[in-house]
């Protein structure tokens, strides 16, 4: 048993040691890339099926869009006797284990290896809540470490008396929209993806409790609910995937409510979503499409091209800041823009098509009106991009739970649980994979449809405005799917 | 740090995953066939850095390494280490039970860098 700790000591520090090695935060990624056979297939089925959907369309009844409409509801699911008990106790549960992990972060083992920290916030918080999120439901609703805090704080507030209740003390100002939630997605997009400290448990508790600080803060001057929803990026983010979860929730004064839906509709909407909520859209597409691309060989050859040119090294001595580092926060800068521009584009497009019948469409409408569409996309892509690595760096909480502070302690006996690779085959992931992407694909190009439907009166318009969304789609899962198919490296550290 | 091979370790300690039952089913525990790769490495890096090493699930792999200088290798995933010493062949040898894209480490003078990667393909 001593070797298989010792061994299990060399892989952390290998690990922890190489910096640069795993591309995404906490350890290392063993995917094998998708055969070249299997990439051609998927992409020529996407193809070709976007075009059978398309005559499908086109050959349908056009009276279809007022059913969807009343679908969508959803079947409301009865309540649940002691429900609300249940919840305050997952609540109560989730401040608990919060304050635990803080605290292990802080005071246990500086082997990101070893201290329940690192693999919580990046693997099990970011990318499980993430999973459950769209698959599920919007979990982190109840989760929510910082709101369960802040709702007791209220409660505690409020029994001390009426004068000391805690009351919002500014207006937040609505034309901000979720600006402060897209400045603080971007912040953690970049500790997820470029930060060198991202796996220091010490250092990560710190910015833990910096983050707690600013939410704290936000809601006691705007209010809870207002700051959830407007600069909470992590209730903002999981709530945009849990739209397309079968498991919705909707909040009433009397309280919650369940209901259960078909997969994706939560993505139509009825009104187009605020710009700052269609950025954040972009941003996140994005960002998730960036951190696969950070580790293809394309971006080790960009790297090294641009580690070679002279401004690069220029400004890299004057921002005092690694040029991998610079490289990369321009890469998290650019990827966006770009993304931002092809769906302006596409947008443009599909309002001159749509005001060809009469008055004048801005593309500002069209690009909110269809941005959720593009987020089955990301889902497939999200969900096929982190299986195994979910799966395998997951299993790493199983022997820190043991002995969460590393102070010797075995609480349920799997100290020395070692991280089994064969959990996940390559094949498996390979075909889900491939499932989830033209699934994604589908459900994407159906939802747009029906949001066009909804849109426009005549059929002609609702098809024409189609063809440069679906020449995007294709697009977006096309260079899903060939980063998947891309062999994953590790730029060298210099 | 290194020095023990832990290769034939079982790795399967309380896993409760039915899945991986399914799995193990796939894998073929007969006769395996042995195959040998060859490492070669100059100044701690492999001719066309970082190269690829491909094998097939359930193979015997023998992983021969040559080097001009002395370093320490490691596999990532199955956490094979090895003390390479100069113009001598250092043989890894492992199962390859688990298939996926294992990163093949130098530890060089407190530096860690990627010689390759070894590739295990599913049957």
């Amino acid at each position: 048993m001593a070797l298989a700790q010792r061994s299990l000591l060399a892989t952390a520090l290998l690990a922890a040691g190489a910096g640069q090695a795993a591309a995404h935060g906490f350890g290392a990624r063993y995917d094998l890339p998708l055969p070249l056979g299997l990439y051609l297939f998927a992409a020529a089925f996407v193809v070709a099926l976007s075009f059978l959907m398309l005559a499908a369309f086109a050959h349908s009844p056009n009276d279809a869009a007022e059913d969807t409409r009343t679908d969508i509801t959803g079947y409301v699911l009865p309540r649940w006797p002691g429900a609300s008990w249940l919840a305050l106790v997952v609540r109560w549960c989730s401040v608990l284990l919060f304050i635990a992990l803080v605290v292990a972060g802080l005071t246990g083992s500086p082997d990101p290896f070893k201290n329940p920290l690192p693999v919580s916030v990046w693997v099990i918080g970011w990318v499980g809540i993430a999973y459950v999120s769209a698959l599920i439901g919007n979990v982190w609703a109840l989760l929510n470490p910082w709101d369960n805090a802040f709702r007791a704080a209220e409660w505690i507030t409020a029994r001390a008396g009426s004068r000391r209740r805690l009351r919002p003390v500014l207006a937040y100002p609505a034309r901000l929209g979720v600006l402060p939630g897209v400045l603080l997605f971007f912040v953690f997009a970049w500790m997820e993806l470029i930060w060198p400290a991202r796996d220091q448990p010490a250092t990560l508790a710190c910015a833990v409790l910096a983050y707690s600080f600013l939410t704290w803060t936000g809601m006691a001057l705007f209010g809870r609910v207002t700051w959830l929803s407007k600069g909470e990026f992590l209730a903002i983010a999981f709530g945009l995937l849990a739209r397309f979860a079968i498991l919705g929730t909707s909040l009433s004064q009397s309280g919650g409510r369940l209901s259960l839906r078909p997969p994706a509709v939560g993505l139509l909407v009825d009104h187009p979503v605020p710009r700052s909520l269609a950025a954040f859209v972009i941003l996140m597409l994005a960002t998730v499409t960036f951190d696969g691309l950070l580790e293809t060989p394309l971006w080790s050859t960009i790297t090294d091209q641009a580690l070679a040119s002279v401004s690069v090294q220029r400004m890299a001595e004057v921002l005092t800041a690694a040029p991998q580092l610079v490289i990369m926060t321009a890469g998290l800068v650019i990827v966006p823009l770009i993304f931002a521009a092809c769906y302006v584009l596409v947008a443009g497009l599909m309002a001159r098509i749509a005001t060809g019948g009469g008055t004048a469409i801005p593309t500002s409408e069209m690009a909110r009106l269809f941005v959720l569409t593009l987020v089955p996309i990301a889902i497939a892509y999200h969900l096929s991009h982190y299986l195994s690595y979910l799966l395998i760096a997951g299993q790493f909480i199983i022997p820190i739970a043991s002995d969460p502070l590393a102070l010797g302690w075995n609480l349920f006996g799997t100290k020395l649980y070692l991280i089994n690779l064969g959990i996940v085959d390559a094949r498996f992931v390979w075909y889900a994979s491939l499932t989830l992407i033209i699934a994604g694909h589908v459900i994407a190009v159906w939802l747009s449809h029906i949001q066009a439907q909804r849109r426009f009166t005549t059929r002609h318009v609702v098809l024409r405005s189609q063809l440069p969304m679906l020449a995007l789609m294709v697009g977006y899962t096309a260079v899903s799917l060939w980063i998947l198919s891309q062999p994953i490296v590790e730029v060298a550290p210099q | 740090m290194f020095g023990f091979a832990t290769f034939d370790r079982r790795v399967f300690v309380g896993n409760t995953f039915a899945l991986w039952l399914w799995f193990a089913g796939s894998i073929p525990s007969g006769a395996q066939t042995q195959v040998v790769v060859d490492v070669p490495l100059t100044a701690g890096v492999a001719a066309n850095a970082p190269e690829t090493f491909t094998v097939q699930q359930g193979e015997q792999v023998v992983l021969r390494v040559t080097s001009d200088i002395a370093l320490e290798l490691h596999l990532h995933g199955y956490d094979i280490p090895a003390d390479v010493r100069p113009n001598e062949v250092t043989e890894m040898r492992f199962t390859a039970r688990f298939t996926g894209r294992f990163p093949l480490a130098a530890h060089v003078d407190g530096n860690d860098r990627n010689v390759g990667y070894v590739e295990v393909h599913p049957k």
